[in-house]
């Protein structure tokens, strides 16, 4: 028998936010995104580790679920594994389920309705040091002997917090004994249970109720919201500045020394032109992309991103989304490809598809790069009430013009379903939590690897290819054009113009916004590539600045708020609704909506200047 | 002089065209993956039938494309979530629509 068929599959299941993905992470040394707040994970993952015994085990992190009565796509793989119905895979040899220990008024209810399958099963009581703080006392011993099952004490967000779950793991664990009425009421077992075992000073933390009165207000509320969002936008532009600049100077500072060691000629066009002059450009946003992220990583931690769904179910409801919406939405500002797979956490069909045709109107991190240069380029860098950022308002309103938008398209799409059903958000409001300044240092590494390796890979291989096309063929004897001019971009760009001129776009723009489909910011190297083969000597902003009118950044900018999405994301819509049509519909509208805005705002920014 | 700025003309050549080529192949790979692992195991497949070198059919055998999925999203050609994983399958999870029932 190889080591790998005598291998231990344990499953990891539990109500969502109990700390599955995090248990999982410490269990596999993986690095699986954790969030304080339910839906993170709605796929089945799947790690090894070792015991100390020597035994491998197969470790397979499920969504959470609230029962095994499936309500939503990610719970039906919680169910069906738990069933051993799954596809391709086999019922799990052992069930560890996760119960938040602050919480078990809740979570026990699901630990007792996986009982009832009687395969062998342990419970993992997480967040034990929460629940300490809180003065919440567990009789381990008790509820171990009330259950029929080991009951093991966890903290998975801490080195060495499952050590006594991997021991208990790697001994025998027996099944589990049916019980002795499968019809009882579960809420009064639970309620037993908790009269027997656990003592708890009140239901809910004093912070939390404290902090919720303000952040959960109709008008304070909103008003705390707006706040963080715009704060946010400020510190992208104000903090980022100095580290941009410093890069910058190094870019440019190694381009030149790279092309003054190399002759005249193809390969050194390749290298400043292609490499420095279209990575470089791309490379400076860095800085920003990593604040924004530092942000994001803290409120997600923090448990305030949940609140802020409550807070905007209503104004979502009449646009015709959801609360449940709003993490996908969310998720979107990252990168629209897992905010669309987060719809799976959406249990009406139509709430799901309204979500998944809007999520690529929310702005999404690849987007930041086109916005800041062109900011930076034609907005000054002036102070407006003696404290805001008059660049980082301007982005603000960018961001601002994407929510609005997904909310007015999602509003037309209920209005042509004539759907007038309404469906109440029941969501799960974590307790808050202080961000640990080791998980968004490895969330913040993560998203600047993230990054780094799409300048390195996608982004590199583009402009080379961008580059290839803006210098061949080469210009015939006589010419009197730039090069670019006679090449094969440069033609295309040129025919390109006829459509984009109404816009503004002139033809280098037109050029780029070809290679931008695969990734937007490839956008803005393809713009310092084909500038630098015109030869344009100064930077970007420089070149941006001094040739293109206001009226054609502000069409270009809002062009990237409505530009048809990425072909990944095309290609997950594909996958998500099953059509090719969906994918069609998604991105006509896209493109109609980024064409007639554009076209609008350059007509009038025109008439005005 | 000559030779040597013929020598550097020639290794220019095959480096832009060494680069260019693995940058076609690799964007193609990220943006197009079904398509470009089946025009993959097509060559693969017509380097090792008929009557080939061995060295040859040994390359073609070298190029079939292997199994592997992508991300744990299966999003293929994206790299930004940051919550990807090798998974051993990826699970599509289309939608499907139901009547309603009339209220």
């Amino acid at each position: 028998m190889n080591a790998s068929a005598a291998a231990l599959r344990i499953a990891i299941v539990g109500n969502p936010n109990s700390g599955k993905t995090a248990l999982f992470n410490q269990l596999t040394g993986t690095r699986q995104k954790v969030a304080n707040y339910a839906g993170v994970t709605i796929e089945r993952k799947e790690g090894h580790y070792t015991a100390p015994s020597g035994r491998s085990v197969r470790v397979l992190d499920l969504p959470g679920a609230y029962s095994l009565t499936a309500a939503s796509p990610d719970e039906e793989i919680t169910r069906d594994v738990c069933y051993g119905r799954y596809p391709g895979e086999a019922a799990p040899d052992l069930i560890v389920c996760v119960a938040d220990a602050t919480n078990l008024r809740l979570h026990l209810r699901f630990v007792l309705e996986l009982k009832r399958l009687g395969r062998p099963m342990v419970l993992a009581l997480n967040m034990m040091d929460a629940a300490q703080r809180r003065g919440i006392r567990i009789d381990t011993a008790m509820l171990q002997e009330r259950l029929g099952m080991p009951v093991v004490e966890t903290i998975a967000v801490r080195r060495g917090g499952t050590t006594a779950l991997v021991e208990r793991l790697d001994r025998e664990v027996p099944p589990l004994a049916p019980g002795a009425d499968e019809n009882a009421d579960l809420h009064v077992e639970v309620r037993a249970l908790l009269a027997d075992a656990v003592t708890a000073p009140r239901r809910t933390a004093v912070m939390d109720d404290a902090i919720d009165r303000i952040v959960l207000h109709p008008v304070l509320g909103l008003a705390v919201l707006a706040v963080v969002m715009f704060l946010i936008f400020q510190a992208v532009f104000s903090w980022a500045a100095p580290v941009q600049d410093s890069i910058e100077a190094g870019i440019a500072a190694l381009g030149a020394g790279v092309g003054n060691l190399l002759p005249e000629g193809a390969l050194r066009s390749l290298l400043v032109d292609g490499v420095f002059a279209g990575l470089g450009a791309v490379l400076v946003f860095l800085p920003q992309i990593l604040i924004l992220f530092l942000f994001i990583l803290a409120l997600e931690e923090s448990g305030y991103l949940p609140r802020a769904a409550f807070l905007l179910d209503r104004m979502m409801l009449s646009a015709g989304l959801t609360g449940r919406s709003f993490i996908p939405l969310l998720s979107s500002f990252a990168c629209a490809i897992p905010g669309i797979m987060a719809t799976r956490t959406i249990q009406d069909p139509r709430d799901r598809m309204t979500t998944i045709l809007v999520a690529p109107l929310m702005t999404c991190s690849a987007r930041l790069p086109v916005y800041t240069l062109l900011i930076a380029a034609f907005i000054p860098a002036r102070t407006v009430g003696g404290l805001f950022n008059l660049q980082g308002i301007v982005l603000f309103t960018l961001y601002v013009a994407g929510i609005v938008s997904a909310l007015g398209v999602a509003w037309i799409i209920k209005r042509l379903h004539r759907d007038k059903s309404e469906h109440a958000l029941l969501m799960e409001l974590p307790s808050y939590r202080m961000p640990h300044p080791r998980d968004i240092a490895i969330g913040l590494y993560e998203r600047g690897m993230i990054f780094l390796k799409r300048v390195g890979g996608i982004i590199l291989s583009l402009t080379v290819l961008l580059w290839f096309l803006s210098s061949f063929p080469a210009p015939p004897a006589g010419a009197t054009e730039p090069a670019i001019d006679y090449s094969l971009a440069g033609q295309l760009g040129h025919a390109l113009q006829y459509v984009f001129a109404p816009l503004g776009f002139n033809w280098q723009i037109c050029i780029a916004l070809i290679p931008g489909l695969a990734a937007r910011e490839v956008a803005v190297s393809s713009l310092a590539t084909v500038y630098a083969l015109s030869g344009s000597g100064d930077g970007l902003q420089a070149i941006v600045s001094a040739q293109w009118s206001l009226a054609t950044a502000l069409s270009l900018l809002v062009w990237y708020v409505y530009a048809p999405m990425c072909l990944s994301t095309l290609a997950t819509i594909r996958r998500e609704t099953n059509s090719w049509r969906q994918v069609w519909i998604t991105a006509g509208y896209l493109f109609g909506l980024a064409y007639l805005a554009s076209l609008l705002t350059y007509q009038i920014a025109r008439a005005l200047a | 002089m000559m030779a040597s700025m013929m020598v550097y003309a020639i290794a220019q050549a095959v480096i832009i065209g060494v680069v260019v080529v693995w940058s076609a192949l690799y964007a193609s790979r990220r943006l197009l993956p079904t398509a470009s692992r089946r025009a993959q195991a097509r060559v693969a497949t017509w380097l090792e039938q008929g009557p080939r070198t061995a060295w040859l059919r040994r390359w073609g055998h070298a190029l079939q494309p292997v199994q592997t999925s992508s991300g744990g999203c299966g999003s293929s050609g994206c790299s930004s979530c940051g919550a990807c994983a090798p998974v051993a399958r990826v699970e599509a999870q289309p939608l499907s629509f139901r009547p309603r029932a009339n209220p």
